[in-house]
Order: structure tokens, then sequence, then C-alpha cells
């Protein structure tokens, strides 16, 4: 099991790593900007799962669901959003939907999180 | 019968002889002179006939009645006399024989005699013996004379009943004794207005003069004749006014009244309105409130109302030996003279004068008058003014002027600005604040073209569309616009404007009336409304990425602490006890800051509820066992009550949960720690279902009740607060079961506890089963 994780604020990326550390034996590889996740997913081509930040500077992670759909060896990556923002606009709300029909988005984070949240959810998305 | 005897007795001896002349006279002889006599001179005619016909002997009369001699006829056969027409001698012949079965016979015989007069006789004609000889004889009565008169009096009976048919006045013939009508012509019938036969035989008063009963000017007055003044009566029991006359005459023996009378209601109305228009004319003399005055054509007054004479000063009797001119001035008498040539020469005056006429307490009065000839049977006779005293209209000129002062005052008073524009777009008018929002002064604007010189260039074309619609379509409409005017100091001024045009009272446009209020305030107002939005959309972006920027950090913190949490064997108590600290506080920061995100986004209409059919008991039911997690180390316990019946309704599952959790959690707050609290879903309204969560606890005060779902209840008494919790909870509640379309509530008892509800509106059955289908397809 390979999982990535995307945030740009460093002390969430280690949060994150710790977390799943403590409870799941995955190997795990961390990108702070969008584009650096684009690399590493062209790069190392397979990933089991991507638990992506949202509000990101120059590429935001709606944006990378984006690319990621139009790139054949992406767009099978299941995705886990992260997101401190409020989930209630109503372009986000669309584009999640867009995104979570498109079987590219599998479940939303909300940040601050706690533990057991973030982990079940993983183990829900990678069981699969 | 005297003649008839003497005649048989005659005859009887005149029988007995040989007949014809000689022998007769032989017979007779002297003694029997007397008879011929008789014979001769009678008035009857008498004839002797054979009994076949042949005419024996004639007298005197009857030969004057054939107009021929004795000679020519006796001897003849009676139908060979030639008297008779052919076409009556086969009737003669057959009542001839009749007289020799039925021995006497009447039958009238009308013929032309010899001088081609026509002769009716009414003849007799027996059979008689006379010596074993059978003769007739026919005496014969002329009645041609008779009949002639006969038919005279029908002819002229005709005529009168022509004449009483035909003439236009009514006419009644009425018994004098009785008083009963005996005839009645068809106007008097139509007068009446009852069928001639019903008022044939009727009392004469029950139509004509009822008053007269009893008193009837002929009968019972002596009069002969009567020409009055009465009133006829209808048969339908109206009346009308008749002028009748009366005359007695004799009809068949009988003393008649023959009452003839024409209706006369036109001539009453003609009089009564002539009458009525008469005292109008006084009325309107007498009562004017301007003068009225008679003079003759040198100007001597005859009369004057009383308005002239309370004018004047004078009396009635006084003004009727003044003179008109003798109330005026020198150089005013002239004009007086030549209006007075005017009237007589032309009836009226083509203006009226103004006059300043002396009054007897030496005062004067200024008068405007008119002058006309009136007419007195058609010539005129007197020359009639009416005079205005035009003294108080001077005075109320005063007035009016002052009134205009207030007008112009008011319209300087008000906060709009007025213009009146003529047609041609000139500026006839403006108030203060007009012209002070425009910087000129009044005289700079007065005259000068509206549009051209004050309304700003952007803005012209469209006003002058304005206008000219306006004048075009002539209506009453008000238009309202916006213009920016041009002010002498270029400074920014919108003016919204109301304008219409002013017509004459004959509808012909006058002018144009443009009202204004001066809106750049208002506009600038606008503008900062505009921002103050814009800036509370910044608030909220801020409110949402500032979230975002304490979230982040919270992430850290909560998840560090999290970890330590998790392997807390390798930290001593107080460590282990810090990090519980660090990780609850941060929680609860996170907490807060989620609900004031909550709340922004309710509040600032961003908050997307989806609504679809829930079958609310089930839901309920199913609640159980997520919320006994709430209840996790604690000795409450939780019990839900539903109804049996499914109900459902269009809501939100997650909202609903969501009040239903902060209702619990508020009963595990301030509830006793052994209570049972009791979740009920009950339907006390047909459109309304209420779901309670009821605990056992203190209860609230009843003053704190209203506030309860207010923002930041609980922070008022921060400082004492025994639970933690923002306050902002119920108020994140309330927000939500209002856009839920229900309405939440709390009925407490103090020392007892509260029961916190809210309630949701229901579709009728067929929609709940409707949509209950589609949500199980």
């Amino acid at each position: 099991m390979k999982i990535l994780i995307v945030d740009n604020d460093i002390n969430t990326v280690e949060v994150l790593r710790a977390s799943l550390l403590s409870k799941v034996n995955h190997e795990i590889d961390v990108a702070y900007s969008g584009e650096e996740a684009l690399e590493m997913m062209k790069k190392n081509g397979y990933y089991d799962l991507l638990i992506l930040d949202i509000m990101m500077p120059k590429i935001s992670g709606l944006d990378v669901c984006d690319l990621m759909i139009k790139d054949e060896r992406l767009k099978n990556i299941p995705v886990l959003l992260v997101s401190a923002l409020p989930i209630a606009s109503k372009s986000f709300q669309e584009s999640l939907e867009k995104f979570k029909e498109l079987k590219l988005v599998k479940d939303v984070l909300e940040k601050p999180f706690e533990i057991d949240n973030l982990v079940n959810k993983v183990k829900a998305i990678v069981s699969k | 019968m005297k003649i008839s005897k003497n005649k048989k007795k005659k005859t009887k001896q005149f029988s007995e002889e040989n007949f014809g002349r000689k022998a007769k006279e032989k017979v007779f002889g002297e003694s029997e002179e007397k008879l011929k006599s008789i014979f001769d001179n009678t008035n009857d005619a008498i004839i002797f006939l054979d009994k076949f016909g042949k005419i024996l002997d004639i007298n005197k009369k009857a030969a004057e009645i054939f107009g021929g001699s004795e000679k020519e006829l006796v001897g003849k056969h009676f139908t060979k006399t030639g008297l008779f027409p052919i076409k009556e001698l086969p009737t003669l012949i057959r009542n001839f024989k009749n007289i020799l079965t039925a021995k006497k016979i009447y039958i009238n015989v009308s013929f032309k005699n010899k001088k081609d007069q026509q002769i009716d006789l009414e003849c007799s004609a027996s059979l008689i013996k006379i010596n074993e000889v059978t003769i007739i004889m026919v005496i014969a009565r002329d009645f041609t004379e008779h009949k002639r008169l006969d038919e005279m009096l029908r002819e002229r009976e005709k005529r009168l009943r022509t004449i009483l048919d035909s003439v236009l006045i009514g006419i009644v013939i009425i018994d004098a004794e009785t008083h009963k009508i005996m005839e009645i012509n068809p106007i008097a019938t139509k007068m009446i207005g009852a069928p001639k036969e019903k008022i044939v035989g009727s009392i004469c008063h029950k139509y004509i003069c009822p008053a007269e009963k009893g008193k009837c000017p002929i009968t019972d007055l002596g009069q002969s004749v009567n020409n009055s003044e009465r009133v006829l009566f209808k048969a339908d029991g109206k009346s009308i006014p008749i002028l009748k006359t009366v005359t007695s005459f004799i009809l068949e023996d009988r003393k008649c009244l023959l009452e003839s009378f024409v209706d006369i209601t036109e001539r009453k109305q003609t009089e009564t309105a002539l009458q009525e228009s008469d005292e109008r004319y006084k009325s309107l003399f007498e009562h004017s409130l301007n003068c009225v005055y008679l003079s003759d054509f040198r100007g001597n007054f005859i009369d004057a109302n009383q308005s002239a004479l309370n004018l004047l000063g004078y009396t009635r009797d006084e003004i009727t030996s003044l003179n008109f001119a003798s109330m005026l001035s020198l150089d005013q008498q002239s004009i007086a003279f030549k209006t007075n040539q005017e009237v007589i020469a032309t009836g009226t005056q083509k203006k009226p004068t103004e006059f300043r006429l002396r009054c007897k307490d030496g005062g004067y009065v200024n008068v405007v008058t008119t002058a006309s000839l009136v007419y007195q049977k058609g010539k005129p006779y007197a020359v009639q003014g009416i005079a205005t005293d035009i003294t108080e209209r001077r005075q109320t000129e005063v007035v009016l002027r002052e009134e205009k002062n207030k007008f112009e005052k008011y319209f300087d008073a008000t906060g709009a600005i007025i213009i009146f524009l003529s047609l041609d777009g000139k500026v006839l008018l403006i108030n203060k604040i007009g012209y002070e929002t425009l910087e000129y002064n009044k005289d700079d604007i007065l005259n000068k073209n509206w549009i051209d010189k004050f309304v700003f260039e952007k803005d012209r074309i469209k006003t002058t569309a304005i206008f000219d619609s306006i004048i075009r379509e002539k209506t009453d409409e008000i238009k309202y616009f916006e213009t920016t005017l041009l002010t002498k100091n270029r400074k920014n001024t919108t003016v919204n404007w109301g304008i219409v045009l002013i017509k004459g009272e004959s509808g012909e446009s006058q002018a144009i009336l443009n009202i204004g209020i001066n809106i750049t305030e208002l506009a600038e107002a606008k503008i900062a409304i505009d921002q103050l939005k814009e800036l509370n959309k910044l608030k909220d972006d801020f409110l949402n990425i500032s979230a975002h920027e304490l979230r982040t950090p919270l992430t850290s913190i909560i998840g560090f602490s999290d970890i330590l949490k998790e392997q807390s064997h390798s930290l001593n108590s107080k460590q282990q006890k810090y990090i519980n600290i660090i990780n609850a506080e941060s929680l609860m920061l996170n907490n807060i800051i989620k609900r004031i995100l909550t709340i922004t986004r309710f509040e600032s209409g961003r908050e997307i509820i989806h609504f679809e059919p829930i079958n609310l008991t089930a839901f309920i039911q199913s609640l159980q066992p997520s919320l006994d997690m709430l209840l996790k180390n604690k000795k409450a316990k939780l019990v839900i009550n539903t109804e049996k019946k499914d109900i459902v309704v269009k809501s939100n599952k997650e909202k609903i949960l969501e009040v239903i959790y902060n209702f619990v959690d508020n009963s595990l707050k301030y509830g006793s720690e052994e209570q049972t609290i009791t979740i009920s879903l009950t339907q006390p309204e047909k459109e309304r279902v209420k779901i309670a969560v009821k605990d056992r606890g203190t209860g609230i005060p009843p003053e704190k009740i209203d506030k309860l779902f207010n923002k930041f209840s609980q922070l008022e008494p921060s400082l004492v607060r025994s639970q933690e919790g923002t306050g902002l909870g119920l108020y994140i509640c309330k927000l939500i079961v209002d856009s839920l379309g229900g309405k939440i509530g709390v009925e407490s008892t103090l020392g007892k506890g509260s029961s916190f509800f809210f309630t949701l509106p229901i579709e009728n059955v067929a929609t709940q089963k409707r949509d209950l289908d589609l949500k199980a397809v």
C-alpha cells in the first residue's frame, strides 16, 4: 500500500503522516504543493490513495483533481480530500459532486480531524 | 173618422144611383151638396174604382195630387194613367187583387205626378158594394210633405250628430231634472276616459263640476248661460281644468242642459309657468346679491332691489325720485349717456361699464354694470341694469395678493424643486430650492431655456423626448425620470423628477410643472450601501479565510495532542493531564469556530438545505444507538417515544439530527445526573409534527426563556457560567428550524425540568403517500 499526502502546511502533513503511521502500516510519500504531487504521481506511477488538501497556493486540490481526470494514468487513483474550508459554497459542492461521480474523490475529511476519523476513512477507501 | 162615416153615408146614397157624374148629381140633388162639398174639399184624396181597376171618380184633392184634371183620369184604368212607374205596376196590381179578397188594405204608393212632383201616398182601400155593384174606394193622404220634413229632420239630426262627434269641444246633454247624462260626444268621452255606455245614464256631477252638486247654475241658480272654469273628473280619478258653457233647451218636451267644455290644461300650465317665471323673476330681482334696478330711458329709477338699495343707502321711495346720472361725476355721466344710447339702440351693451356711484351717505361704491332693455308685451319699456359691487372685490384682490404671497412662501418653503416651464421649454417660475440647487440667482434662470441651460448634456435628449411626449399626448399622467443638473459650479446634482402637463379650464395645455427631489445624497447613500454590502461580503470571506487559517494550526494541535494521547504510556501523569487539556480545549476552540461559521452561512444565506421526504417515525426510532453514544460514561438514560403511524415530512435528516443532538447535549448539561431523557414524536395538529426532548433538571427561569434562542445567550452571565458551551447551540437550532419551516420552543418548570421542542410542517396525506412511494422506487 502506497499513500501520497499533499498539503502546503508542513505541520498538517506531519500530523497526517504520524497519525497514519501509528495506526496503519502503509508506505507514505508526501508532497507540499499540487505541482509536486502531480510530478510525483507521474514519476512514481501508482498510488493506492491520495490524501489531498484543497486549499493550496497556485494549484488547489480541486485543480489537481481536474488534471488527474484528464490523465489516463492518474484518473483511477482514489482521492481523500482534506479541507479546512466550510464545505458549503455552491461551486465547491458542484465540483465535489462531479469528482465523486467520476469516482475520483471517495470521501472528504474536515480539518481539524480526530485520528480515529482519519484512520476509518482511509481504511474504508483502501479496502475496496 | 167623422169624415169616413160621412163618406160612407154619402157613398151609400151615392152608390144607389147610376154611376157617372150626371147620375150622381141627380142622385144627390141639392141636399147632397154638403156631402159633395166635403168630397171635394177634404184634404184626403178620394178615388173610386170598379172591381176591374177603372177609375170611376176622383175628388179635387186627388186631381190636385195627381197633377191632372178629373177628365184626364176618370174612365181610365189606374194602370193606364201614366202616373205609376212601370216597375211598380205588378205590386200595385197584386195589391189591387188583394183588396178583392181582403176587403180592406193599407198601402203606401210613391210616384211622380203629371207635374213631375214626387208624391207619396198613404192609402186605405176598401171594397164596398153599392146596389150590388162592387166598387173600390181609395182614400189617400199625401204625406210627401211629412216625409220631406221627416227626412229634413233626420238630415238635421245627422248633421248635428256629425257636429257633435267631430267638434273639438266636449259636449254633454243632461236631463235638467234628473241630472242624468243623456248624450255625450266622443271628445267628451275621451276627456272623461270611460266608454260612452258607462257615462250615459250617470249623474252629471260624477264627472262634471262635482262642486256644484245642488248648486247647478242653471237648474238651481236660475241662470240661463254659464261660462266658467271648472274641473272635470276623469274616470281614473284625475282631474283636468276645463272651460265650460251650459245652455238649457227643450228636447222632446224635456228640459235639457247642453254642456260644452274644452280642456284648458295646457293653457293652465302656460299660465302657471308664466306666473312662476314672473315670480321667479321677482324673486331673483328681490333676492339677487347683485344690484338690479329699472330705469326709464332717461335714467330715472323706476325700481331697485334690496341689494341695490342697501348698496346706495336709499329707500325704495327715495330712489324712484332719483336719476342714475345724479349719482355720477361729470366725466362718468358722459359714459353713462353713451351706454344708455347703446342699450336703447341695440337692446344690450357689449361690455360692462365700471361706475363710481355716490351713495346717500356721501360715500362711494365701485360697481360694474350691464344694462339691457326689458320688454312688456313685446315693447321695450325700461332699462334694466345689473350692478355688481366691486368695492369688495378690490379688497378681495388685496387678500388674494396676500394669498399669492403665502403661496409663494409655501412654494419656496417646500423641500422639492418646483419649476413651471412654458410649452416651448422656458422657465416661467422657479422656487427658492430650485435656484439654490442650480446655484444661480432666480433672474438668471427665468425665461431661459431649461434643457439647454440647466440639464446636463447626457440627459438632454431623454428630457426633450419626455417633454415632447407629454405635450404631444396631452396626457394627465405624471412622468418620472432622473436627470443630472448643470449647476453654476458644475456640482454633481442628481434630481428625480415628476412632471405633469398643466391644462386650462377648457383643456388647453398651458405649462409643464416639474417637481424634483434632489437625490444626489440619496445616490451617494446608495453607493455607501453598496459599499457596505461589499464590506459585509468581505467580512464573510474574511471569516471563511480566517476559519481556514485558524483551523490549519488547530489541525496540528489536535492531531499531535491526539497522537500524544495515544502514546500516553510514555508520559508521566502530569504530562498526560496537560495533554488531555490541550486536546479538549483545542476541540472546544474548533467547535466555536465551526459554530460561528455555521451562523455566518445561515445569516449570509449561503446555507443550502436539501429537502427530501423523510419517514420521521422510522428516522427518530433509528436514532437510539447513536444517541446512546452521547450517553456513554453517563448515568442518564434515553427513551424514544413516537407515534405508531408513519409520519412523513419533507425535510433534511442531517439538520433534524443536529437540532436533536443539541437538545440532548443541553439536557445532559443542565439535567440531573441520573435523569431519563425522553425524546418524543407527536402530531398535535393535522399539519404539524412536534419533536421534543424532555429532561429532568433544574428548569429555566421564565424571564430567561425569551432570550434562550438569541445569539450568544449563554454569554450574558459569562462570569458565573457553570456550564461550558458557546451559547450558540440554541441559536443555531433556531436558524435550522426556521429554515426547515418549523418553530422552536421550550416548556420549562423550575425544579422539574425542561422540554425543548421544535415543529415541522407536514404535507397532506396524498402527497405524503406519493412521496414515500417515490422514495421506495
